[in-house]
């Protein structure tokens, strides 16, 4: 089989089978219904531009996906219509279609990207704008097909026509809709009408903007992380940036070990240091178990050069991040919402002169 | 039903006082037509003062038509099984065509899709009068110094459907534009590729049956299975 035109498998969304032509066929067909129940000897202006827009469209449309639908017996009742009374619905059909009016219209969508309005609203307007363009191609089409040539609308559609050519990346915000329409479009249409397949080139151009598009932005196409692995890949980002903190810390760990530690699931295996150690100038130790997901505090344990509990610390100002404790008992105790208020790296100070101890990640 | 009287008071103003719902409206609650015409639109406007002024008890009587036809087609939406739940939001659509959005437990709204163009209600909003709207514009609002459509096109279309039955203009006029809305969601609430923008009322796409199988004759059915028959 030749290839389809208007089918573009590399397009995202037709890969992933989201676009579905039978929506926009029912919409077309119940339309079509309610057109035909309402034949009256005197047929109104829309009506009649209604019903030829929707001839010209079926004409356009695969016949399996017809009679998928269920829409064998308004084709056959269209057709019988139009051929009754085609002159007499094209004449009235010709006073709807305005072209300056869609162009301006047009440029209301121009305006919606630029005013970052609801993007679900600017899909709407920009599926609208395609269909009315459509609708009014088909009736000048129609219209042809009955002897009646409109040479002065045919120029006003061409511009319209031009415009959205120049403007096809406006209308890729209707790109699902435009690929389900594109579904629903026979293959061989050139071939069979040629000028048929005129009205249907907005749509190959617009799936031609998408390629392009996709094709641009590339990343934005591919298919997106699950929530997990995103944030399994940020866990490890931190557990990475933690070590890396240690190792060029001189005088202090950084203080994102807090939020690290804390965001490590329990079970998991702890990359992460669960004790951070000090050394003190006179070869004392101080160690702090970093705080589980529930604890609210901090404790500094102090020891001496010969491991003993460092009890001759006791009555001292101790400052961690600059949060100032007492030492007691070889102890002292920081309220960890202060120290992470402080937003100061985990530096360790003891004493009256206030006496840095080193990191000893070791 | 909503959170608060304003948001209540809001929604009567945008969906039963703004044209062309209202019209919708009075087909799925006749007693609308007791209270006031939904197509004259100065009448419209002149109940909205009265719902200012007397600080909201004038609507009274149309919040409970509204209330009651919207609590009616929840049940027949809970019967036919027309309802989506995803997280917070259930999203639901009745035998009548109204449409409806819930979360946490509040109504956000409970509207008749496809009546009109939300921006053109919007603008007609934000207009000088604010009164009612056009019922066709762009390309299809009349080719120049051709008379257009106008008048006549109503007038055509009010005398079709004089014809019909309240059942018929229940199902042409309301539900079957609402159907088509929440089956054009699906395209509509998408990015160009394929993802969601919003992921409320094309929800509803699965549940609802093909044309085919939603037909007139198949519609009456399930009004009468909700006992609406």
């Amino acid at each position: 089989m030749d290839r389809n035109p208007y089918i573009r498998p590399g397009l995202t969304a037709t890969r992933q089978g989201i676009p579905d032509p039978a929506v926009e066929m029912e919409c077309w067909l119940d339309r079509l219904e309610e057109v035909l129940a309402s034949a009256s000897p005197e047929p109104g202006a829309l009506d009649s531009y209604d019903l030829l827009a929707l001839w010209g469209r079926l004409q356009r449309v695969r016949p399996d996906l017809l009679a998928q639908a269920g829409g064998e017996r308004e084709t056959v009742a269209v057709a019988e219509t139009v051929a009754r009374q085609g002159k007499d619905l094209a004449r009235l059909a010709l006073t709807v279609p305005n072209p300056a009016a869609w162009l301006e219209e047009a440029r209301t969508l121009e305006r919606a990207y630029e005013e970052a309005s609801d993007p679900v609203a600017r899909s709407t307007l920009a599926e609208r704008l395609l269909a009315d363009l459509d609708d009014a191609d088909l009736v000048e089409y129609a219209a042809r097909r009955q002897g009646m040539t409109d040479r002065a609308l045919q120029e006003e559609l061409r511009a319209c026509g031009d415009w959205l050519e120049e403007n096809a990346a406006l209308f890729l915000c209707a790109g699902v809709h435009v690929q389900a329409v594109g579904m629903t479009l026979r293959h061989d249409l050139a071939e069979r009408d040629y000028d048929l397949a005129q009205t249907a080139l907005k749509y190959e151009v617009i799936l031609d903007a998408a390629e392009a598009a996709e094709a641009t932005l590339a990343l934005e196409g591919l298919p997106l992380l699950a929530h997990e692995a995103v944030a399994a890949a940020l866990h490890r980002f931190d557990e990475e940036r933690a070590r890396a903190a240690i190792v060029v810390a001189t005088i202090a760990y950084a203080r994102s070990l807090l939020r690290s530690r804390r965001a490590g699931r329990a079970g998991e295996p702890a990359s992460v240091p669960t004790i951070l150690k000090w050394a003190a100038p006179d070869g004392g130790t101080a160690f702090l178990k970093l705080p589980a997901e529930g604890e609210t505090t901090l404790t500094v344990h102090f020891f001496t050069a010969d491991r003993d509990v460092a009890t001759g610390l006791d009555a001292q100002r101790a400052w961690l991040a600059g949060v100032p404790s007492e030492v007691r008992a070889a102890k002292a105790t920081f309220p960890l919402a202060a120290v992470e208020e402080a937003e100061q790296d985990l530096r360790l100070e003891v004493g009256p002169e206030r006496t840095i101890w080193q990191p000893d990640p070791a | 039903m909503f959170a608060d009287w304003p948001s209540a008071r809001e929604h009567l103003r945008d969906h039963l006082l703004t044209a062309p719902e209202s019209e919708a409206w009075a087909v799925v609650a006749p007693g609308y037509l007791l209270l006031l015409d939904p197509a004259d639109g100065d009448a419209r406007w002149r109940y909205w003062e009265q719902v200012e002024t007397s600080g909201g008890a004038a609507a009274q009587p149309l919040y409970d038509l509204y209330r009651e036809a919207a609590s009616a087609d929840a049940l027949d939406a809970r019967l036919v099984r027309w309802v989506r739940v995803q997280g917070r939001v259930t999203v639901a659509v009745g035998t009548s065509g109204i449409l409806m959005l819930v979360e946490d437990g509040i109504v956000r709204t409970a509207f008749l899709p496809g009546q009109g163009d939300p921006e053109a209600t919007r603008q007609a909003r934000a207009s000088e009068d604010g009164r009612g709207l056009v019922r066709e514009r762009g390309m299809r609002s009349g080719r120049p110094g051709t008379g257009g459509a106008g008048n006549r096109e109503e007038a055509i279309r009010q005398r079709r459907e004089a014809g019909w039955t309240p059942e018929q203009r229940l199902y042409y006029r309301v539900f079957r534009p609402c159907v088509q809305f929440v089956k054009r969601c699906h395209h509509r609430h998408r990015d160009l590729y394929g993802r969601l923008l919003r992921q409320d009322y094309a929800l509803l796409k699965e549940c609802l049956p093909a044309r085919s199988r939603l037909k007139l004759d198949d519609w009456l059915d399930l009004r009468r299975r909700c006992g609406r028959g």
